[in-house]
């Protein structure tokens, strides 16, 4: 017997049936989500993003026009940039400098509960606070962050001012606020046995050899999973600079999300704000798509 | 079993002597005066939250900027709090995110078991479908979402704003999945050769397995729920209605904002949340094991 | 995709396993704190029951005492309000009204709404209150699901959009009806935004004109006279300049805001000196023409050689503008900004005249109404409350004396002005508004936001000193040329 025909026995055997029933059993309340709260409203995306639906008045069908736009146009292309160096800039620094933080608090030392509530306190302070907290902070001439680095002798850049400086000062402000991540990362560390330390210890490895040969490969797919849902989040964000810097100076903070909104809800262009919609997914397909091409490099599940 | 390992660590250390005990300590110096100074930073928010809410209207603004109020005004703690009914805000929020959170665990769990544990043809579809419904962006979706909920009659009620948290949600579905997979098999099979079920297998086995995993999900839908903005924002019509996020930003207006105010009720209103999350952190207990530094 | 995604199914950590039985131990935390939450919830069920079923309340409930209750009464009591023209509903009905009130106003209209509710025992006003900043994006996806409260608040910059959509209802006949209505009473500018093809779409509540405001103490310290009736924008310029001063934290600036091709650019800084920004009917830009480069060249001089003026990123830095904070010595922005001032500087100032330029005396005015939407089900009743809403007696109670200023009708300015609430000079902006301020060149067609949002990053290079203004100008001209296009209708 064939190794395909034997699956295809396995697959209608009763045993696999049951499963299959039980399967679609536990998935009953996602699948009505699914269509119910993601699969009618995303059709209906794909559906607009063919009119030029203004929210006002009744769309009319224009075929593929929205989407022949998109290809002329300079803003887009711009908001492109800043948002792939924005979503490449904080997911990078806040998967890696939030896994350092996670593993200090993760330490067996008194008070290690308000530690981790302090760390996580960014991340609960939202909206308005946080935008006039950070604009004070990076402030050209008033800023603590300039204030500091004036002590050590840098001359700061005027961060949110200065187009160069915008999205490292936003990428600097979304690290501060990951605290998701930091949380995530907690919950894989518990999972990292302590036989694996102390076998290595006993390999004779120092605090070093113990980080990169054990906690790195085993925490690995957790790395892997902030790296996939951090670059989903980035690459949607919007909600901050919309507050903070609407977009300028000279359009380098315009994030593909902010240019959504704007069509959508300050030009009351909804048609061609949904064909950029339908963009954007396309944008985040594409890069999960390589970062799973490139997991299997280095993300390590160890029984396989 | 994990007792015994940590004898078996103990031992080890012990065995060690007297450098190792020695450099346990400077460790746990060194995480020490790292966490302050993480928290220094950390802290700002809170800080400066704190000094703004007892300001005056005018010294919010003064200039150059001062951090520390030269009197305060503990009043804007009342003042802000009756100048809209958050009482009835309160009342609100903690309906939707109690009923969320609830929601969110339960719908999500079912599905993550279902990806990690059940094999069936179109899982992989469904999965990659899944995760889909991260990709695009929620603004767009709004829309839409909306006139479904204006077509029910749920307009100016706080269903839109529950309903959705019981029908599961990609994002916490893949993250419990993923540890949920790392969760031996051998432990299922054992249970299922004994007759466990699904479900008992889900409760007894992978779920007191699932803690860390499980908290996370808790603390980050408690959030989300507790901070949602346009949420109530779109879907809510009338005052008694309105949820603490929207009746923080009122004191917002078109001209000025009212940040002493606004920063008095924020306080208030994330005090709940940091206790929750001082509650449930305790589940990250392994500590100690990364560097082999902390105590014992 | 499945595929990769499913490569963990097989795997499972081996090592992990003994010491996971350990949380077996634990006590399910989650699990608690679920049925705590749950517990909570149930009563929030029943108290949320119990709301939904009697009407909701009428007014948002009184917050705290900014306006007393009793001085508000016997004000409302001593108005004159207007006749009723209409026939009152027979039957009950309920008006919803959108609002963007922050809370401190909310009082001073839930102590209007009962007073009129009291006049009117038919009518049941609901008020909806959004923030200002969410407001747009609420009542669109609203009205996009089909949905529409029965009154709400237009500004000026995007109201046209709403009218042309066909979301307004004509208020002619209702005007004609109400013989006492005097439209005539409305300061000149206030009409202009809300109509097309000779049909009134909303009535105004307020207006005001772009003024010059300054910080006595910083004119008082640099030894320059306060501005006069007679300054010129020359006398503006020059004194920006001699009370710029300092650098780094201890910087004043002349002059607030360096001028952005917006809404105001005409009006304000390029029509004094005989330039234009857009033509009449907003589709076509004029920016090329030599008359309206001088001029922003002329605006443009002293922030890029003297640091007259602050860049407005630099404004927006601390949390409010370089005036308000005390760190300009004068600042060029409409009425509306005085109850912010009141509220949250901390140093004397007043207003001045907008100055005269060379060519012509003109600075902008711009304003916000209230329109009926189309799906209201009782616009008479809607129309009642509009009438005394914003009537003289409904301004004076709403706006003038509560120092939010620039009331749209002429004969409520007097309130305004004799309140405890008006800044020193308040008189100049009625002035303004009965001879010099005007909506010609005030961007308010359909394509507005995008225009600004066009040509703003544009500036900003001039800003940043890597175009020329002669440069920029031209490039907004090709740039905005198909954009504009969409005001032809």
């Amino acid at each position: 017997m064939s190794a395909r025909a034997a699956k295809k026995v396995k697959r209608n055997s009763p045993l696999a049936k049951a499963e299959s029933r039980r399967f679609y059993l536990f998935l009953t309340p996602w699948i009505v989500g699914l269509v119910v709260f993601s699969g009618g409203p995303v059709l209906a995306t794909f559906g607009l993003s063919l009119t030029d639906w203004s929210l006002l008045t009744t769309p009319h069908w224009i075929g593929l026009g929205n989407y022949q736009r998109m290809f002329s146009d300079e803003v887009l292309l711009k908001a492109i940039w800043n948002t792939l160096y924005f979503g490449g800039g904080a997911t990078l620094a806040s998967v890696s400098s939030t896994f350092l933080i996670a593993i200090l608090l993760n330490q067996k030392v008194r008070g290690i509960g308000i530690f981790r509530a302090i760390f996580y306190l960014p991340a609960i302070v939202a909206g308005v606070g946080t935008a006039l907290l950070w604009t004070n902070i990076l402030h050209p001439d008033f800023g603590l962050l300039n204030f500091v680095l004036g002590k050590i002798g840098i001359q700061g850049p005027g961060w949110l001012t200065a187009p160069s400086w915008a999205i490292p000062a936003l990428i600097i402000m979304s690290v501060w606020g990951a605290g998701n991540t930091i949380v995530i990362y907690l919950a894989g560390l518990q999972g990292v046995s302590v036989t694996l330390y102390e076998a290595a210890t006993i390999d004779g490895a120092g605090w070093w050899g113990r980080f990169w040969h054990v906690t790195v490969p085993m925490m690995s797919p957790v790395i892997f999973f902030n790296m996939i849902t951090g670059f989903i989040g980035s690459l949607q964000a919007y909600t901050l600079v919309l507050i903070m810097t609407d977009g300028g100076p000279s359009n380098s903070t315009l994030l593909y999300g902010l240019y959504i909104y704007r069509q959508a809800f300050q030009y009351f262009d909804m048609g061609y704000a949904s064909a950029l919609a339908v963009g954007l997914f396309g944008i985040i397909m594409l890069i999960t798509a390589v970062q799973f091409l490139f997991a299997r490099r280095w993300v390590h599940y160890e029984s396989k | 079993m994990k007792r015994q390992s940590r004898i078996a660590a103990e031992i080890a250390w012990s065995a060690g002597g007297v450098s190792t005990i020695r450099k346990a300590r400077a460790a746990r110096t060194a995480a020490y005066v790292l966490l302050i100074a993480g928290a220094g930073i950390y802290l700002l928010p809170l800080l400066w939250m704190f000094t703004t809410s007892l300001k005056s209207s005018q010294g919010v603004l003064s200039f150059p900027p001062e951090f520390i109020p030269s009197t305060f005004h503990w009043e804007n703690y009342p003042d802000g709090w009756k100048a809209l009914p958050f009482t009835r805000f309160t009342i609100n929020t903690v309906l939707v995110t109690g009923l969320s959170v609830i929601g969110t665990l339960i719908s999500c769990i079912l599905p993550a078991y279902a990806f990690a544990r059940l094999k069936t043809r179109g899982r992989g579809a469904i999965f990659a479908i899944t995760l889909a419904t991260m990709m695009i962006p929620a603004e767009v979706l709004l829309v839409p979402q909306f006139i479904m909920f204006s077509k029910a009659g749920m307009v100016n009620t706080l269903w839109p704003l529950i309903l959705p948290a019981w029908f599961g949600n990609a994002f916490y579905i893949f993250l419990l999945r993923q540890f949920f997979l790392t969760i031996p098999q051998e432990l299922d099979d054992a249970a299922r050769i004994d007759g466990a079920s699904d479900w008992r297998i889900l409760w007894s086995i992978i779920l007191p397995l699932s803690k860390p995993p499980l908290v996370a999900v808790t603390v980050f839908s408690f959030v989300a729920n507790w901070n949602n903005v346009i949420g109530p924002i779109i879907y809510l019509r009338s005052l008694d209605k309105y949820t603490l996020a929207v009746g923080l930003k009122l004191f917002q207006g078109q001209h000025v904002t009212d940040y002493n105010h606004m920063m008095a009720v924020s306080l208030i209103t994330i005090a709940p949340i940091v206790v929750v999350f001082l509650l449930v952190q305790r589940a990250f207990i392994q500590g100690a094991t990364l560097t082999g530094m902390g105590g014992r | 995709m499945s595929h990769e995604f499913g490569t963990p199914a097989s795997s499972g950590r081996s090592g992990s396993g003994t010491s996971r039985r350990n949380f077996l131990k634990y006590s399910s935390i989650a699990g608690l704190a679920g049925a705590g939450l749950f517990t909570t919830a149930a009563c929030g069920t029943a108290q949320q029951q119990q709301t939904g079923a009697g009407p909701s309340t009428t007014a948002p409930s009184a917050p705290s005492g900014l306006y007393n209750a009793e001085d508000a009464k016997a004000m409302l009591a001593k108005l004159e309000w207007p006749t009723t023209a209409i026939p009152e509903p027979t039957e009950p009905v309920t008006i919803t009204i959108a609002s963007t009130w922050p809370a401190s106003l909310l009082e001073r209209q839930g102590q209007f709404d009962e007073f009129f509710m009291s006049r009117h025992p038919n009518i049941k006003i609901v008020t909806e209150v959004t923030p200002f900043a969410d407001y747009l994006q609420k009542y669109l996806t609203q009205m996009a699901g089909g949905s529409a409260p029965d009154i709400m608040v237009v500004t000026y910059g995007w109201v046209q959009q709403f009218l042309r959509a066909g979301w307004f209802l004509p208020l002619d006949d209702y005007i004609a009806k109400q013989t006492d209505f005097d439209i005539d009473d409305f300061t000149k500018p206030a009409l202009t935004f809300y109509q097309n093809d000779g049909k009134l779409y909303s009535i105004p509540y307020d207006c005001g004109p772009l003024m010059l405001f300054y910080n006595k103490e910083i004119f008082a310290k640099g030894g320059v006279p306060a501005p006069t009736a007679d300054w010129t924008l020359d006398d503006l310029k020059a004194a920006g300049l001699k009370l710029t001063s300092g650098s780094g934290r201890d910087k004043i600036f002349g002059l607030n805001g360096v001028p952005y091709p917006d809404g105001f650019f005409s009006a304000n800084y390029l029509a004094p000196f005989g330039g234009r920004y857009l033509n009449d009917d907003e589709t076509s830009c004029l920016l090329g023409e030599q008359a309206a480069i001088d001029a922003a060249k002329w605006w443009m001089d002293p922030f890029l050689n003297n640091g007259m003026m602050p860049t407005d990123a630099d404004s927006k830095a601390l949390g409010a503008d370089a005036f308000t904070l005390g760190r300009a010595a004068m600042a060029i922005q409409g009425t509306w900004a005085a109850s912010g001032l009141i509220e949250q500087a901390e140093f004397d100032w007043a207003i001045a005249p907008y100055p005269k330029g060379p060519k012509r005396h003109t600075t902008a005015a711009a304003g916000s109404g209230y329109s009926i939407t189309k799906q209201c089900q009782n616009p008479d009743a809607a129309w009642i409350y509009l009438n005394e809403y914003l009537s003289s007696a409904g301004q004076q109670f709403m706006w003038a004396s509560t120092g939010l200023g620039s009331p749209s009708r002429a004969s409520a300015w007097d309130a305004y002005l004799t309140s405890e609430y008006a800044p020193e000079g308040a008189k100049f902006a009625l002035d303004a508004l009965t001879s010099y301020a005007t909506t010609e060149g005030v961007n308010f067609a359909p394509a507005t936001p995008k225009v600004d949002a066009t040509s703003r990053p544009i500036w900003d290079e001039v800003l940043g000193g890597n175009k020329s203004v002669e440069d920029a100008c031209n490039e907004i001209v090709q740039k905005l040329t198909p954009i504009l296009a969409q005001n032809r209708s």
